[in-house]
Order: C-alpha cells, then structure tokens, then sequence
C-alpha cells in the first residue's frame, strides 16, 4: 500500500500535465482531419512555393491534398473552396482583388518572392532590333522580319506563355498597334525549350519572360520598356496613348499568399502558418532549377530545402 | 431530262455567289466591314454567358437551397459512386473517424486479382486466346510503373460507361416511344457530340469544383449520345412480332419494355455499350488532363515537360488499355446467351468461373498481408525505356533537325499559309453568300437557311476569324485525307491480300483514342498548326480507306459483269465504271473523315492550333465558361454545316445515278 499511494499520485500528476500539454496544444494543432486542397499548376515557381507550404502543414499535423489548377482557374477555386490556399502574382492585379474583394478569400500577406515579368530577351537580338529595350523599336519591320518564323512570317512571332497566365501579351500587341503573332507554349517548359533553342542558335527571339527563372539568371537579357504602369492602366481605357486597355509596362511586386475565407476561419493554425510562411526568391530559383534540370520531384525539392533550413520553416509552426 | 435542268437552276446563284466573291477580293476599294468582320458588331453573347455562369456557381438562390448547394449535393453523391470504384480499384480505402490517422485502411484490389479477373472475363467473353493477351497487357501496365494510373483511368472509364449506359437507355427508350422527343432530342446528340469537350468542361468545372468529378460528368455528356441513338435504333428494328407477343401476353408497359423489347435488342446494344467504351475512354484521357490523374495526365504532363519517353511509355500503355477494352466489350457482343439452365449442382459449380474469381480476389487478398510481392508489384521490378525513347528524339533533333524542319517549312510555306491566308481573306459576308447559294443547290430552302442562320451566329459571336482558321486545317486535312486514302482504298478493294494488310492496320487504328495521335507528331515536329494537321491526316485517312473500299466492293456484280464483258481495260473499268458508281459511298465517306478531322481538330489545340478549338481550350484555363460554350458551339456549327451539305451531295449524285437511297447506318 505504501507504494501504491504515490504512485495513484504520479498517476494524477502526469493526468493533470498532459491534459495542460493538451490544452496548449489546442491551439496548436488542426480541427480536422479534412485534407487542404492546395493547387499545383504544372509551373515549378509556382508549384515549389506552394509545395513548401503542403509539406510544412504535414509536419503540422495536416492532411494535405495536391489538386491539378491552371493558375487563373485557381482563384475562382479559392472562393468557391473547392482550393483552399492560392499564390497571386502581382502582374495579375485583378485576379488577386477579384478574390479579396468578394469577402471569400482573404489575402495572407507576401511569400518575400519578389517578382519582375514582362517582354523578355537575350541582349545580342538589340543588334536585329536597334532602339531596344524601349518598345518602339518594335515598330521596325526590319526587326518583326527578323523575329519572324514560317510559320509567323511577316509578322514577328512572339514566344508566349500558356494560356491560363493572363500574360495580357495579345491585348500589348493590338493596343500598341504592332505586327506580332503570340504563340502561345503549351507549357513553360515548352515555353522555355523554345527560346533556349533560339538562343542555342543565336537567333534573335522575344517572349515571356519571369524573374525568379534559371534560364533568365544564366542568360544575359533584358525585358521591354513600355510606359510605367499604373492601376488605371488596366481599368480604363482613356488613360496611357493608345486608347486601349493594357497600354502600360506590367506592375513589378511579390507572389501573395491567398487563403479561402472559410477555411481560414475553420483552421486558424493553418492561417498562421501561411501567414507565417516566408520564402526568398533565390530558394524559389535554385528549387525550379533542380525540378526542371534535375529531374527532381516537387516532393523531394521542398524536403530538400526544408532540411537545408529546419531554423526557418519551424519557425513558421510554433 | 428533267434532273440537268434543275440543276442548271440552282447553280445558277451558285456561280453568283461565287462571281460576287471574286469582284469582292478583288476589289481595291473594299470596305473595311465587309473584309473584317468589325468589332463593334460583335454580340457580346460570350460575356453575357460568363456572367450568368458565374451568377449561377456563387450566388443564385432557390429559395431552399443554392443553385450551388444543389449542384454540389448532385456532385456529391456521383463523386461516392466514383470514389468507390476507384477505391477498388486504385486508392484503397481509409477510414479516418475524427481521428488524424485511419483506424481502419483496406488496400485496393491487387495487381494479381485485377489481372486474373480481366483475364476471366476475356476468357469468359471470347476464349484463351484473348485471355492470354490481356494477361500480358495487364503485366505491362504493373512492369512500366503505370498500374497506379491505368486503374485510375480504368475506375473511370467504368463509372463513366455506367452512367452512360443508364442515362442512354433511358434516353433511347424514351425517344422510341415519342417520335416528337426523337426530333427533338436528335439534334441535341448532334451539338453534345459535335462541340468539343473543352467546352463542357468549363461550366462542369464552375458548377462541380476541381477534382475527377469535373472530367468525369463531361466524359458521359460526350459519350451517352450513341448509347441512346443506338437504343432507339434497336427498338425500332425488333421485328413487329415479338412487339405484338409482348401486348398479347398482357405486358404492361414497363414489363414490355424491360423484358421483351430491350432483350429483344441485345446485340445491338451491346454494339452501342462498345462504342459508349470507346468513346468515355477517349474522354477521360482527354479531361484527365484537367483534375483526376491518370494515364493522359501522364501523358500531356509528360509531353509538356519534355520527357518524351515517358510519354511514349504511358501513350503505349492507353493504346493497349483501348485494345483490351474494346476486344473484350466487343467478344460480349458476339457471343451467343446460353438459355440452358443447370439446376441440379450447387451454385459455386454452376458457375465455375465466378467461383475462380471469387477464390482469387479472397486467396490475393489474404497472402497480400503475409507476402508484399501480391499486394503491389515490386518497384525493383519495373523497367522505364524512357532513357531510350529521349535519346532517339535527341538524335533526331540533332542530326535530322534540318531535313525534319526543312520538311515542315515546306508544306507550311506552300501548303498550310496560302490555304490559312485564303480562308482568312475572305470577305465574311462572301462566305455566307456561297454556303446559303451551295445550301440550296444542294438541298434546298431549307439547307440554304440552316446554313445561313449557322454561319451568320459564328459571324455575330466575334469569333469569324478563328473559325476561318478551324476550317481551314479541318478542309486541308479532310482533302489531304481522301487524296491519301482515296487510292489506298482503291487498291484494297481490288488487291485481295493488300485488303488484308490495311483492315489489320486500320480496325488497330481506328480503335485508338485521338490523344495518342499527338505523340509521335510532337515528338517530330514540336508544336504548332503543322503537326496538328498531320496529327489530322492520319486520323481521318482511316474512313477514307475504309468507305472508299467498301464503296468499290459493293458495286452489283452484274455491272461489273457487264464492263468486263464488253472489253473494258482495267484502267476504263476503274475509271468509268467503278469510281463514278462507288462515289456516292465515297461521299459518305467524306463525311465520316470530315467528322474525324474535326474530332481531331479539338484535341490538337494542345499542340497549339489557334482556332475556335483554342479558344475554347483557352477559356477552360481561364475559367470563362460563357466563352467555352459559345466557341464550342461555334465549331458544332461548323460541323454540322458541312455534314448537311456533303450528306445532301451524296443524295444527289446517288439519285443522278439512279442508286437506291442508302440505308441508314447504325449510328
């Protein structure tokens, strides 16, 4: 007896702490077992970023689910639910107010991925296009001549992204009056090959381009100047020259983090955690680098980077 | 000499039409609006519909409940059905109660159990030697690594065909009964088979949410259509008789409908299920490339990323998944229902092969906990001849990059540009004025108006010019169709064993899904309008084999008779009796490759064609579903406009010639 009674008093002691244990943890851990739907597009700037957060969730505790989306199509997923969490660029403006503005998804802050895009290419095609990177030098025939293609010709061709970016190039063409054909690439990927092949063989090529990417950090080149942007540019047609919409340069800025707004209510551990995440562009270029080279998983360039910096993404968990 | 005068009348706008398009291009001073079709008049129609779309998806309310509440209650209970089978099949199932792991995880059949079980099936339907066949299929999927994927595509294909199957029968009895829903519901299969799938998987995707719902629902709106065409067809043709023993055995409706009629219609059918399989198969590896996984998603991933052995790879492993599902479906078809019942032994002897499969999913089941190589196929095991198939197009691109280019610039210099230009430059009002002309030559007032109300709706919607751009690769790949396929044809029908070569080829062919097309044209000439055009020929040449020969062998003995009787060489009897008599069927033909040129058309805006089927594609990643659905209609306008015509051309010429009308084909 005279053992049984301290250890009753163990027994109540260790009760006692793991039910406080327990209740700090409450806050700490997720509501349910419902898996987050995070969507993958098929572009590892975007995919690696969001796979990083997936993966840190899962050391959270989280179920978490990769749903197939193009990029503009993930933004109606977030309000809807159907996505939970999506990455906006700021060269897309509107999509990202769109969500915010309809109260079902709120914006979570920036993921530290600064971003410039645009009308990208290798220095050496300012010797085909004399007057570059200022956007009138695309007025001369002798340079669409030049960009031109079989298939193009005479108009320059112009190497465009998959159709789901709103890249808004065709609306740039037609506002500026330019005799340029988008073709537009299946994939970046494919985007990519095309204008790495031109380079291969020096030939003078124009298309789009994006900062952080591994072939745009290993190729010297330059992006379009175009007249500064400003929001009215994209709203209203009687600003800038032309008349048009879209007749402006495309804003610079970071990827924000977007998050459903019912969701976000239903598992605020996970809300601080996006909120939280903080990834810098170089990471998001040496990981795009190692899927597109290396051949790497997504899954395995995120552990990869999680691994080489416990100190940053544990951080984002406490 | 009735007929030549008749005609003489109705070409007589025709070569107007034709005169006024000619002054019209020619003319210096043409007015901008007639050239292009101005953009102030475009009927924002595309806009309208994205508004209401989305009007519906976020906030519509009906009183009780959301439009969005009732269409994800409908999702829901589909999405239980689809989880179900493919959690046989593919994923397993966990149960997870409000815990974060699962207290309970079954795994899904194994590789073993599915293979012995298709292959009992196979034997069941047609014999060892099919059984034998798919057993080797199925070893292919487990020792490339693609099991995983196959069984997703296949738990697809099977919920997809199901829901088909259900919705069309429904359907074709329904239009059986009702000669007025017939007419009615006839043209509406004709739009849901013509508009490209893209565009139904937009609104699919805003009304049912991202996921392998979305592929799933467009899949059976794509394929159900045969099924109840087939259906209607059937009932009709039970004979008379067995309708009139069913009312006089005192059936009621239904009890006539479920256990005379539709027995009665079995083969026919079944040959309708076939294609309903055919068809889901071709549509789920197509949308699988939104949403669900499975092999076309490895496929087109792969493809983007440029890894083109494991494309090649998975686009081997849909082709052999076709064959296997089409031999089996159609060896059910074929083969004869055993009415002889056994009473006397005991159920698990009476049917001994549902007794084997039985045995085998418990027995793999069982030895799966004990021994890991039943459960799932070792990955030491699999093989990958991806590094191979990379390097052959590494090769190709750099020691045959300038002949391979070279040859592509060519047909695009002299061949693809001049015909797009042409099409594009044409002025829009000309184009109407010719079809309405051609319409009523053809067939009168009423083709005159279809046509004229259906192209001045693609002129309306602003999309004038990318449907310009769809006509132009689908007439250049019907044409360049006949003038390949037209002789090969010819030469089958004459030659014995040169017939035997090409049924083989093009019955294997034509059982492939459109996709798989892609492959080897991506892998030689990248992407872009010109391996989207031979991705078309060599799709379409095979109806214009087929007909072609069947139109020559099909010529009445006597004629044939006659022309060798009275001295013809082989050139004048080919020439002047067997071409000119088989061309009605050639006709026909056309028809059947300008169906497969569009089916195409649709699928190649992923290699970036840049018509009205891109843009459709266009509005499914940017999630406009107004868009997709007035571009898609844009091309079943098309379609069906040059489907009236050539079907009108055939009647015509059949009854020059003095030939019966053709009996309707089956669907």
């Amino acid at each position: 007896m005279s053992i049984a009674k301290p250890l009753r008093l163990a027994g109540i002691v260790l009760a006692v702490t793991s039910l406080a244990v327990a209740g700090s943890a409450l806050a700490r851990s997720p509501n349910s077992n419902e898996p987050v739907k995070l969507p993958i597009m098929q572009s590892s700037d975007f995919d690696f970023i969001v796979t990083v957060y997936g993966e840190v969730l899962k050391e959270a505790g989280y179920r978490v689910e990769y749903v197939n989306a193009d990029y503009t199509a993930s933004f109606p997923g977030v309000k809807a639910g159907d996505l939970h969490v999506t990455m906006g660029w700021d060269t897309s403006p509107d999509l990202i107010n769109d969500v915010t503005d309809s109260g079902k998804g709120i914006l979570a802050g920036s993921s530290g991925v600064a971003i410039a895009e645009g009308w990208w290419y290798p220095v050496y095609t300012e010797e085909s296009c004399p007057g570059l990177p200022d956007w009138e030098a695309l007025k001369n025939p002798d340079c669409m001549e030049a960009l031109s293609t079989a298939e193009t010709e005479p108009m320059g061709r112009y190497v465009g992204a998959p159709p789901g970016w709103a890249t808004r190039v065709t609306e740039r063409i037609e506002a500026f009056g330019l005799e340029m054909e988008e073709v537009s690439s299946g994939s970046p990927v494919t985007m990519m090959a095309t204008i790495q092949g031109a380079i291969q063989r020096q030939e003078p090529v124009i298309g789009w381009g994006y900062y952080p990417h591994w072939l745009m950090a290993s190729v010297e080149g330059r992006l379009v100047d175009f007249p500064d942007f400003e929001p009215a540019c994209y709203e209203d047609a009687a600003w800038g020259s032309t008349g048009d919409l879209y007749d402006c340069d495309y804003p610079t800025g970071w990827v924000w983090k977007l998050m459903n707004t019912e969701f976000s209510l239903r598992e605020p551990y996970a809300k601080r955690i996006l909120f939280l995440m903080n990834i810098d562009a170089n990471a998001v270029g040496i990981g795009m680098d190692k899927v597109d080279n290396g051949g790497m998983s997504l899954h395995d360039a995120a552990h990869e980077w999680m691994d080489a910096n416990p100190e940053v993404w544990q951080m984002w968990i406490k | 000499m009735q007929v030549p005068q008749r005609r003489l009348v109705h070409l007589a706008p025709l070569a107007l039409a034709l005169g006024v398009t000619v002054w019209l291009k020619s003319w210096e001073g043409i007015p901008r609006w007639i050239k292009y079709y101005p953009r102030d008049w475009k009927v924002p129609a595309d806009k309208q519909l994205d508004g209401l779309f989305n009007f519906l998806a976020e906030e519509a309310d009906l009183g009780l409940f959301t439009f969005k509440e009732l269409t994800r209650g409908f999702a829901w209970v589909i999405e239980r059905l689809l989880l179900f089978v493919q959690g046989v099949f593919a994923t397993g199932f966990e149960f997870y109660g409000d815990a974060m792991t699962p207290w309970l995880v079954i795994p899904p059949l194994s590789w073993i159990a599915v293979t012995g079980l298709f292959a009992i099936l196979a034997y069941w339907a047609s014999g060892r030697a099919l059984a034998i066949l798919i057993t080797v299929f199925f070893g292919y999927f487990a020792v490339f690594d693609l099991w995983d994927n196959a069984m997703l595509t296949l738990a697809s294909v099977f919920v997809a065909v199901l829901l088909g199957m259900a919705i069309g029968v429904a359907m074709g009895a329904l239009g059986y009964r009702s000669r007025l829903v017939n007419a009615i519901l006839t043209p509406i299969y004709d739009i849901m088979q013509t508009t490209p799938i893209w565009s139904y998987l937009v609104p699919v995707l805003v009304f049912f949410g991202f996921g392998p719902l979305a592929g799933l629902l467009a899949t059976v709106v794509f394929a159900m259509p045969p099924m109840a065409r087939v259906t209607t067809l059937a009932l009709q043709r039970v004979p008379a008789n067995t309708s009139d023993f069913g009312d006089m055995a005192g059936c009621t409706r239904r009890q006539k409908m479920w256990l005379v009629m539709l027995p009665s219609a079995r083969r026919s059918l079944l040959i309708g299920i076939n294609q309903v399989i055919m068809l889901s198969l071709a549509a789920v590896i197509v949308a699988s490339i939104i949403g669900a996984g499975g092999l076309g998603a490895d496929v087109y991933r792969a493809l983007t990323a440029l890894r083109i052995g494991d494309a090649v790879e998975a686009g081997f492993a849909i082709t052999l998944l076709a064959i296997a599902l089409d031999r089996i479906s159609q060896g059910i078809a074929m083969r004869r229902p055993v009415h002889q019942v056994d009473i006397a032994r005991n159920p698990l002897r009476r049917h001994p092969l549902i007794t084997l499969a039985l045995a085998l999913v418990v027995a793999s089941a069982a030895l799966g906990h004990f021994v890991p190589v039943v459960k799932s196929f070792p990955d030491t095991l699999t093989i990958s001849t991806g590094d191979v198939w990379n390097d052959v197009v590494k090769w190709l691109n750099v020691n045959h990059h300038e002949t391979i280019g070279g040859f592509r610039d060519f047909f695009i210099i002299h061949l693809l540009k001049p015909v797009k230009l042409f099409f594009i430059r044409l002025p829009w009002p000309a184009v109407i004025l010719v079809s309405v002309t051609l319409g009523y030559a053809l067939g009168g007032w009423r083709l005159a108006l279809l046509a004229g109300i259906l192209l001045t709706g693609i002129a309306l919607s602003g999309y004038w010019k990318q449907a310009m751009i769809s006509l132009y690769l689908a007439t250049l790949g019907v044409l360049v169709s006949m003038l390949i396929g037209a002789p090969i044809g010819v030469a089958a029908a004459l030659n014995r064993s040169v017939d035997r070569v090409v049924t083989v080829i093009i019955d294997t062919l034509q059982t492939l899904p459109t996709f798989v097309y892609l492959l080897p044209v991506v892998m030689l000439f990248a992407t872009g309008e010109f391996p989207a055009f031979v991705a078309i020929v060599m799709y379409a040449v095979l109806p214009a084999i087929r007909y072609t020969k069947h139109g020559i062998a099909n010529i009445p003995r006597p004629i044939i008779e006659a022309t060798d009787l009275s001295g013809a060489t082989r050139m004048q009897k080919l020439f002047q009796v067997q071409i000119p008599l088989a061309l009605p069927d050639i006709l026909l033909g056309v028809n059947q490759v300008l169906m497969m040129a569009f089916g195409m058309l649709v699928i190649t805006a992923l290699v970036g064609t840049r018509g009205l089927e891109q843009e459709a594609l266009t509005s499914l990643a940017k999630v406009r579903p107004g868009t997709g659905v007035i571009t898609g209609l844009g091309i079943a306008c098309l379609v069906i406009v040059s489907d009236r015509m050539i079907t009108a051309a055939s009647v015509l010429t059949r009854r020059r010639l003095g030939l019966a009308p053709a009996a309707p084909a089956m669907a």
